[in-house]
């Protein structure tokens, strides 16, 4: 194995991979999902089912909680814009809660830091979506 | 002298997380801080999710393969993605029908590395991704 790479096998084995658990709660009302794991190409249609599945249950309010997702992309994204526009048809919302910079900034690069709130806290989340 | 580290994949969702932890640890070996590695590993997984959204379904499943090339030159580190399909026109505008999060993921592609470019050969397309490597990189 080249030298510098030696770590690889080891950086590979640490990882859990093709997971992402779901959580969803309500809370007053409001739906909460919250989410381990990474989002990705592969693992996004199971958000987006779960969203969809909240919306088919008269959940308007959503929140959806990403301080344990390790890894999120533009799938995860989409996914959330699908899910805005799915209970804004119902004059609801989806509030994000959300501490790790390396997923608010895809957030900022793409503009949607600007149409979906982002809390630090759940209960900050909370707090807003029920108002 | 270039010498990549290269991974071929069957192009199906599922193996997009190899290829960028993959990328992530080669990054990781050019002394790249955590907050660059976490952007390549975006980065790559960007490219990978839109070479799959784009292979040509016309092929056996053995072709059906995205090609992923990490090298490093004095001062840039480069990852190319290619595979057998149609490429992301310059203005983002889709060549192929696939999904809006293409939008997504240009914006983030052009916002995470310093340069983006848009490669079609005979073979199929290739996205080529370049980092500047860290000022604390040493040539090995």
């Amino acid at each position: 194995m080249r030298p510098g790479f030696s770590g690889l096998l080891g950086f590979l084995a640490e990882v859990s991979w093709l997971d992402l658990k779901i959580e969803s709660k309500e809370s007053g009302g409001v739906g909460v999902i919250t989410l381990d794991g990474e989002v990705d190409v592969y693992t996004a249609p199971k958000l987006k089912s779960r969203l969809v599945d909240l919306v088919d249950e008269g959940k308007y309010k959503i929140i959806v909680d990403l301080r344990k997702v390790d890894f999120m992309d533009s799938s995860g994204l989409g996914v959330l814009v699908g899910g805005l526009k799915r209970v804004k048809s119902h004059k609801g919302t989806i509030a994000l809660v959300c501490n790790q910079e390396n997923i608010l900034k895809i957030f900022r690069i793409t503009g949607l830091a600007k149409v979906f709130p982002i809390f630090p806290s759940k209960e900050e989340a909370l707090g807003s979506i029920e108002e | 002298m270039r010498e990549p580290v290269e991974i071929a994949f069957p192009a199906k969702p599922e193996y997009v997380s190899v290829a960028r932890l993959v990328v992530a640890a080669v990054a990781q070996s050019h002394l790249f801080d955590p907050e660059e590695v976490e952007d390549i590993k975006i980065a790559v997984s960007e490219a990978c999710s839109s070479a799959i959204l784009r292979i040509h379904q016309d092929l056996k499943p053995e072709e059906r393969l995205v090609k992923v090339s990490a090298w490093r030159t004095a001062n840039q580190f480069l990852i190319d993605v290619s595979y057998p399909g149609e490429a992301v026109d310059a203005s983002g505008i889709q060549s192929a029908p696939v999904v809006a999060e293409d939008d997504f993921g240009l914006s983030i592609l052009t916002g995470l590395m310093d340069k983006v470019e848009l490669l079609r050969g005979k073979a199929g397309s290739s996205l080529r991704l370049v980092k500047s490597l860290p000022r604390t990189a040493t040539i090995r």
